[in-house]
């Protein structure tokens, strides 16, 4: 029987690491397991709601929590490691265009149409090679998110990190979460406060299909 | 959305610019099939095409299968953007691109 050797690597999951193994202070809130996304179902591929990483991302964000924790603060993660299917649900989702569900909470000053050309919807994401998370930070004295000034998939310019329409804190916020981030080995998205990609990622080529599953990762 | 049409005995070339959603695809369809006719090479030049929604694309299968009887259409000039919705959805695996 021959043997796809192409399609083996991109469901090789050897590489990865359930994040709370490594790093047991997160917080997660896997909003493509949910339906409260700026699609408004569940996306394929995402099996259960946890997040998923390199082993390598595991590492750094590790030391992230830790330096966090001390000053009072928990990683919320809100996305991890994202399969190639749900990619191509977005792009299927972005096709029809009478359906805007969740235009009011996630893309209201935007039309779905504009999606593509704003580089919100490709065919490919930073996500399915798996060292790319969306995360926030929760203050521990008010159990709640710190003030970043948009909430997570806000589809706007007020969402990109150095938008200077924002508040001082909020601004504040956002270079806070973003210098730890970056002290850390992360490169920042311009586009979008919360996105952040390992700078020397293990696999920068390769955008991988398997299911968003802790069963499928290996002991 | 705005669509140029250029006929040339049996040849037709239409450059479509802006979005093919719902709302415009009625009006590329129609383009198509009133000059469609005893045409034998169709060019679509999409250069200036932002987007397309599943609503162009039928209208684009629908060019594609009455080509394929009365001879060939061809996709020209497609931006990032719509490549990836053509990968995406298999068109790219039916469409001929020049």
């Amino acid at each position: 029987m021959a043997v796809d050797f192409e399609k083996q690597a991109l469901n090789d999951t050897s590489g990865f690491v359930l994040l709370s193994d490594y790093v047991p202070g997160i917080i997660q809130e896997i909003r493509y397991f949910s339906t409260y996304n700026f699609i408004g179902d569940r996306i394929d591929g995402y099996e259960y709601p946890c997040a998923i990483a390199t082993k390598e991302t595991a590492r750094a964000l590790k030391a992230i929590s830790n330096e966090m924790n001390v000053k009072g603060y928990r990683l919320k993660i809100f996305d991890a490691y994202r399969p190639a299917v749900a990619v191509k649900h977005f792009v299927l989702w972005g096709i029809e265009d009478l359906d805007q569900r969740m235009k009011p909470f996630f893309y209201p000053e935007l039309e779905k149409q504009s999606l593509f050309e704003l580089g919100y919807i490709a065919k490919k994401s930073s996500h399915s090679r798996g060292s790319t998370v969306d995360l926030t930070l929760l203050d521990m004295d008010t159990g709640k998110e710190i003030d970043m000034g948009s909430p997570f998939d806000f589809f706007s310019e007020v969402s990109h990190p150095d938008y200077k329409g924002v508040t001082e804190e909020q601004f504040e916020n956002r270079m806070f979460l973003q210098s730890v981030m970056v002290r850390n080995g992360f490169e920042p998205l311009d586009c979008e406060w919360w996105h952040f990609t390992l700078k020397d990622e293990p696999y920068p080529d390769t955008y991988f299909e398997f299911a968003n599953d802790p069963h499928l990762l290996k002991k | 959305m705005n669509i140029t049409v250029e006929k040339n005995e049996n040849k037709l070339e239409m450059a479509v610019s802006g979005r093919v959603d719902t709302a415009t695809a009625p009006e590329f369809e129609k383009k198509i099939m009133d000059n469609i006719d005893g045409i034998a090479e169709l060019i679509l030049d999409l250069k200036d095409l932002s987007y397309t929604s599943s609503a162009g694309l039928r209208v684009i299968l629908k060019a594609q299968k009455q080509m394929n009887k009365q001879g060939e259409m061809k996709i020209r000039n497609v931006s990032d953007e719509v490549m990836d919705i053509f990968d995406v959805t298999g068109f790219s695996d039916i469409l001929t691109f020049e």
